[in-house]
């Protein structure tokens, strides 16, 4: 293990953020956690810049830890990092999937699939099960097992084993939200998470009208 | 029929957690509000790929 890649992970993280805040679009920046003494505005840029590098590190001692994960390589050759992929599902859903991690155990051969959570992690693997259908759509290869890396505790979270979400049963999922999203089933959800929401200053729910459907039409055309 | 539109794991949950949020952002496609967690958690993606893909060269030398 190299020094040269910590040090590559930290430039990299550094160069990101600044990018990031540059091409930002306007608007109050939104920060998550809760405020503390040492951080009153809650987890925001001065957080990020103190604590990011300590997650950066922890990725690098999880990799010095974990000599046996070895990055899985598509049959192309191509090594599963930020792994683009895009295939065809039935009921017309085409399926767009950036997959962090597919890592090979050299001892057993048997894969899994990483995703990196810079926040809480998921209550469940449902994620991690989409990516699998994924990768089984496009190479034939569907990990048995995946899992949340925690950048802030440093360590995976629950190991999933992914046979729990039958790809049959992900599938129907995805094309039954395609089918609402094709008919415009937009029905708002009004709940705590609305103070968090980034759109929220354009949301009739809220009270904006300049993005509002028209309703009248809508109900019209539906009687006719 | 055609494929009109992709649908992504964080398209799917963002229709599951309000309808009204995926119109506003993927149909109206309004600028939403900038979040530290966001360009932080790009941030620490950005750093993870840079430490694989040097120990992958690494490995491959």
């Amino acid at each position: 293990m190299s020094a040269v890649a910590y040090e590559a992970g930290l430039a990299a993280f550094r160069e990101t953020l600044a990018e990031e805040e540059a091409k930002a679009p306007d608007g109050p920046w939104r920060a998550g956690g809760r405020a503390t003494k040492a951080y009153p505005n809650k987890e925001d840029k001065a957080w990020w810049l103190a604590e990011g590098p300590t997650m950066v590190h922890n990725y690098y001692n999880w990799r010095q830890q974990n000599p046996n994960l070895d990055i899985w390589h598509t049959p192309e050759g191509v090594p599963a990092i930020e792994l683009g992929i895009v295939v065809n599902l039935p009921g017309g859903v085409t399926l767009k999937s950036y997959i962090d991690r597919v890592f090979v155990d050299k001892a057993t051969g048997q894969t899994m699939i990483v995703d990196l959570k810079t926040g809480k992690p998921p209550k469940a693997g449902l994620q991690l099960a989409v990516y699998r259908l994924a990768l089984q759509q496009q190479f034939g290869e569907a990990p048995q097992y995946g899992a949340y890396w925690m950048g802030r505790q440093g360590t995976l979270d629950t190991v999933y084993n992914l046979d729990s979400y039958p790809l049959p049963m992900v599938e129907r999922w995805m094309r039954d939200v395609k089918k609402a999203i094709d008919m415009q089933v937009f029905v708002p959800n009004i709940t705590m998470m609305c103070d968090y929401c980034g759109v929220k200053k354009f949301c009739y729910a809220h009270g904006a009208t300049e993005y509002a459907p028209d309703f009248a039409s809508d109900l019209q055309e539906e009687n006719q | 029929m055609e494929n009109e539109t992709y649908l992504s794991h964080s398209q799917f949950t963002t229709w599951l957690s309000c309808g009204e949020k995926y119109r506003l952002t993927k149909i109206v496609k309004v600028q939403e509000d900038p979040a530290w967690y966001f360009a932080g958690g790009t941030s620490v993606h950005a750093a993870a790929d840079a430490i694989d893909h040097q120990l992958l060269k690494e490995a491959q030398a």
